[in-house]
């Protein structure tokens, strides 16, 4: 456009500068016009062509708009879902820790019912299982001690007969509180081992402290007087089987054996009279229930004195009370009561015939009378506190002659004097089932267990009254075993 | 009404439909094995709530839901709001533990869902 302007002004300026011939003035005008309308034709084309485009555009923009506008719904709904989405995934998220939590909790609870014992609250056989292999663990890993001990309730089955099964369940339940109550710390648990059994795990405590433990449970349970007629005690009692190692150097070589152990221990105590803590120690006292090893010297020397009972003394061991707070504990030369009938049994000239059961049984009768002889001389004054009680053994023409007496004094003495009238005028049958009817009456039911074991025995009861001035009330006693056939008298 | 007693997941669960309420109460233990599983249920709830003007879902009972059960819940949620004309009433328990937290996130999908917590 700018260069057709320009030669349209070059043509004028030519036109009046050098005044040419027409034809070319003409030629020029021609070519001018032609330039003219090719310049005019060529804009509208121009403009034409931008119209089109201009259209094209407007076009494009509103099908973008539009486009724009599908595409803002479709991300609307995507951001839709998205927000979807993202709830759902926090439901699920959320629920699945709320299930979770309450899948543990259940599974906690379950776990712990499994080894709970739902009667007493006490852990069951389970719990103790996994409690003895980790306690055991422990000891022999760090060369402690560690005790175990069966408790069993006495004549359970007749208290049930008798009672009903509600009745033996809060039999149960009772005990169960004493031993958590006589547990007191932590690492000390019991368990209900099956039935009227109950067993406890004492880590790393001494051989003492178990006896007092399981002194303190029975009497406790004692205490309690929970009514049992029937039996000779006429209350509620346990027998109780403890096995303590002392440490790797024990005879303890696993916890099954311990558990055996105390398993038989609980079985002695029952067949000594029930009511009572029979116990195994090793690496403790040196000495276990189940067989003393005495120097062959002290046997033999021991033999002899027993032999000479007839003449001398016959075998005297003194005892003195443990400055434990328990009857039923004495000591002498750091050997308890119990030793004593180890001490006697293992030098007792036995028959070959004799089986290990009879030796067992004679063993435990010896230590339930010499028990019984020390817990009487304290009961009824023989000894006061901190005074010897003498416990003298003897074999007299074929019997085991059992005595105590305090050396001071020289009395002697055992609840057997209550008896003494009725066993004047009848047989020791006679005199126990007088002792029966009397603690059926709520009366004194001294001596029955030491009645009953000479009913077993075949036992004699000798006595007389000691010389005038003397305590009418005391009677020098002695309990005459006849010597089972599976002892040489000879 | 119907009751499925699954053989593989005890104890069972109960789906009641009472027509006369329009409720749908589902109750016991849900813990059938992934979602397919839980189609059955899907299409009991869709078939009865788009029958009826108001829909109730009585969950007040259903002491156990896996994530399974959560997740074909939460699709049914969101399936009743994107239908303009559905209304949709979830009854549920404040003593399921469960319950209290996973019901207010349906809400949260429904924001017209009425959530009555007993």
């Amino acid at each position: 456009m700018t260069g057709s302007r320009m030669d349209t002004d070059q043509t004028r300026s030519g036109a009046s500068d050098q005044q040419g011939p027409p034809e070319t003035l003409r030629q020029k005008l021609s070519d001018l016009e032609i330039a003219l309308t090719t310049a005019v034709e060529h804009g509208d084309i121009v403009e034409a062509d931008l119209a089109a485009t201009n259209d094209l555009l407007q076009a494009e923009i509103r099908e973008r708009q539009l486009a724009e506008g599908r595409l803002t719904r479709v991300l609307m709904a995507l951001e839709k879902r998205k927000t979807d989405l993202e709830l759902l995934v926090t439901t699920l998220t959320e629920h699945g820790d709320v299930m979770d939590a309450e899948w543990l909790s259940r599974y906690t609870q379950v776990e712990a019912l499994s080894l709970a014992d739902p009667l007493t609250a006490l852990g069951n056989r389970r719990a103790f299982d996994k409690a003895l292999e980790q306690a055991w663990t422990d000891a022999r890993d760090n060369d402690k001690s560690l005790t175990v001990a069966f408790i069993d309730l006495d004549f359970f089955k007749s208290y049930n007969d008798q009672f009903g099964h509600p009745a033996g369940d809060r039999a149960l339940a009772v005990l169960a509180r004493e031993l958590t109550a006589v547990n007191g710390s932590r690492n000390q648990a019991a368990y209900r081992y099956g039935g009227e059994e109950f067993i406890v795990i004492w880590p790393r405590i001494s051989a003492d402290q178990a006896l007092a433990q399981a002194e303190s449970l029975r009497q406790r349970i004692w205490d309690l007087a929970i009514s049992h007629p029937t039996t000779p005690a006429g209350r509620v009692t346990i027998s109780i089987g403890l096995a303590h190692c002392g440490g790797n150097d024990s005879d303890f070589k696993s916890a099954e054996d311990l558990v055996a152990k105390a398993d038989a221990c609980v079985y002695a105590a029952k067949s000594r009279g029930r009511n009572q803590v029979h116990h195994a120690v090793s690496a403790g006292y040196g000495a276990s229930s189940g067989s003393a090893d005495l120097p062959r010297e002290r046997q033999v020397g021991a033999y002899s004195l027993l032999h000479e009972g007839g003449t001398g003394e016959g075998l005297s061991l003194s005892f003195l009370p443990s400055s434990l707070p328990l009857q039923r504990r004495w000591r002498n030369n750091g050997l308890s009561a119990d030793f004593l009938a180890d001490y006697v049994t293992n030098f007792l000239p036995f028959e070959e015939t004799a089986t290990e059961q009879e030796q067992l049984m004679l063993r435990d009768s010896i230590s339930f009378i010499a028990n019984e002889l020390l817990e009487n001389a304290m009961k009824y004054g023989v000894s006061a506190p901190g005074e010897p009680i003498t416990v003298r053994l003897s074999l007299l023409d074929g019997q085991l002659v059992f005595a105590a007496s305090n050396p001071a004094t020289n009395d002697v003495v055992t609840r057997l004097e209550h008896f003494v009238g009725r066993l004047d005028s009848g047989t020791v049958e006679d005199a126990h089932l007088a002792a029966l009817e009397a603690q059926s009456e709520g009366g004194d039911d001294s001596g029955l267990g030491l009645l009953t074991m000479m009913m077993d025995y075949d036992a004699e009861v000798g006595w007389k009254l000691q010389p005038a001035g003397t305590n009418a009330h005391r009677v020098t006693t002695q309990v005459r075993i006849a010597a089972p056939a599976m002892i040489r008298t000879d | 009404m119907s009751e499925q007693t699954p053989p593989d997941a005890p104890p069972a669960y109960t789906l009641d439909v009472d027509d006369a309420t329009n409720t749908i109460r589902v109750s016991g233990t849900l813990r059938l094995n992934g979602v397919a599983a839980y189609q059955p249920i899907t299409d009991t709830l869709m078939e009865n709530a788009l029958s009826w003007p108001q829909c109730v879902l009585d969950l007040s009972g259903l002491a156990f839901l896996n994530s399974s059960g959560i997740a074909m819940l939460s699709r049914f949620v969101i399936d009743m709001r994107n239908r303009e004309d559905a209304s949709l009433t979830i009854i549920g328990s404040k003593s399921v533990v469960w319950q209290g937290k996973s019901l207010r996130n349906l809400q949260r999908l429904m924001p017209s869902l009425v959530l009555e917590l007993k």
